[in-house]
């Protein structure tokens, strides 16, 4: 009985350990629509990369206000900006594609 | 006498009940490493249309265990480890990074594998002094037709120089140049030299198309 609970609450604690959220990642931004040539800009803070995911075919970019933006070159491949210090800025989702699509930015800090 | 039919039979029972069991365990384990060798795990012949992943060229990039927490210095460096909870599979492994032999003076670029089995080009577009330094990277997809379809990255908005991408790409040793079309039609080819390329332009093109070698 004792060890049945045992195996329970393990299994528990390594369910919890790979779902849980690490400390480096933000989302700022899930499923966001963009426009075509359009930007959606996230939070003022601290952070040394960013990184932008497309949904479906959409071209993503990522970009730090005042340092740079960062496009993939084909379509549904993430995208990321990687500094070698913190910076205070703005991450932001940048859409190349032609078409309206929608995008989830990360910061890491 | 009576009891040897029922002793056979127990010997046939135990050897049936034994191959049911080793047929039970060899045919999940057989369909596992079969799935293993499809679509998750990259053969390594992925990469054998990119010798520059192979090149002893020192990289030039500093590698870190942690980002500084304040402005140090101009050059860009890069995380010995994915970063924190990433959960791109697109993400370049520090020990695969290799320097491209690229022949624009305001650009240095690498291309490396990614975590995912992809192919990665990493590119630093020389900012002016002060300016905050930065690495922007893509992966292919991990598929080896991914892989073989190569992978690109383009620069702007870096403040001190407005109005210029930077391009950098990385294709197999099968193609001789790349033709990248503007957005008012006019063409840039580039040739390919170990693995990689590069163009600055005025604004960002609107396709990009190889040509093989011999083609």
């Amino acid at each position: 009985m004792r060890k049945g609970l045992i195996a329970v609450l393990v299994a528990i604690a390594s369910c919890g350990a790979i779902v849980a959220p690490t400390a480096g990642a933000v989302e700022y931004a899930n499923h966001v629509e963009v426009g075509s040539g359009g930007n959606h800009f996230g939070p003022y803070v601290y952070f040394y990369l960013t990184e932008t995911y497309p949904w479906g075919t959409a071209i993503a970019c990522a970009g730090v206000r005042s340092v740079g933006l960062n496009c993939a070159g084909k379509s549904g491949e993430v995208a990321s900006m990687t500094l070698p210090f913190d910076v205070e800025s703005e991450p932001y989702i940048h859409n190349h594609s032609t078409w309206t699509s929608y995008f989830s930015g990360f910061y890491y800090k | 006498m009576y009891h040897a039919p029922r002793f056979a039979r127990s010997r046939a029972g135990k050897r049936s009940i034994l191959a049911l069991t080793l047929a039970a365990v060899a045919v999940p384990v057989s369909i596992m490493l079969l799935s293993a060798s499809g679509s998750t795990a990259t053969p390594t012949s992925s990469y054998a249309g990119y010798p520059a992943l192979q090149n002893n060229r020192p990289t030039e990039l500093e590698f870190v265990s942690s980002h500084s927490a304040t402005r140090e210095g101009d050059r860009p460096t890069w995380p010995l480890q994915a970063p924190e909870g990433s959960l791109s599979s697109a993400w370049p492994l520090a020990e695969s990074i290799r320097k491209l032999n690229i022949q624009s003076p305001n650009m240095t670029a690498w291309i490396a594998k990614s975590v995912g089995g992809g192919v990665c080009v990493l590119l630093w577009a020389h900012q002016p002094t002060g300016d905050t330094p930065s690495i922007g990277s893509s992966c292919s997809g991990e598929t080896e037709v991914d892989v073989n379809a190569g992978a690109t990255t383009q620069i702007s908005e870096i403040p001190a120089e407005h109005g210029i991408v930077f391009v950098a790409g990385v294709v197999p040793s099968t193609v001789a140049a790349v033709i990248a079309t503007m957005a008012d039609g006019t063409t840039k080819t580039v040739t390919v030299s170990e693995n990689a390329w590069s163009l600055e332009a005025s604004s960002y093109p609107q396709s990009y198309q190889t040509i093989p070698v011999g083609g």
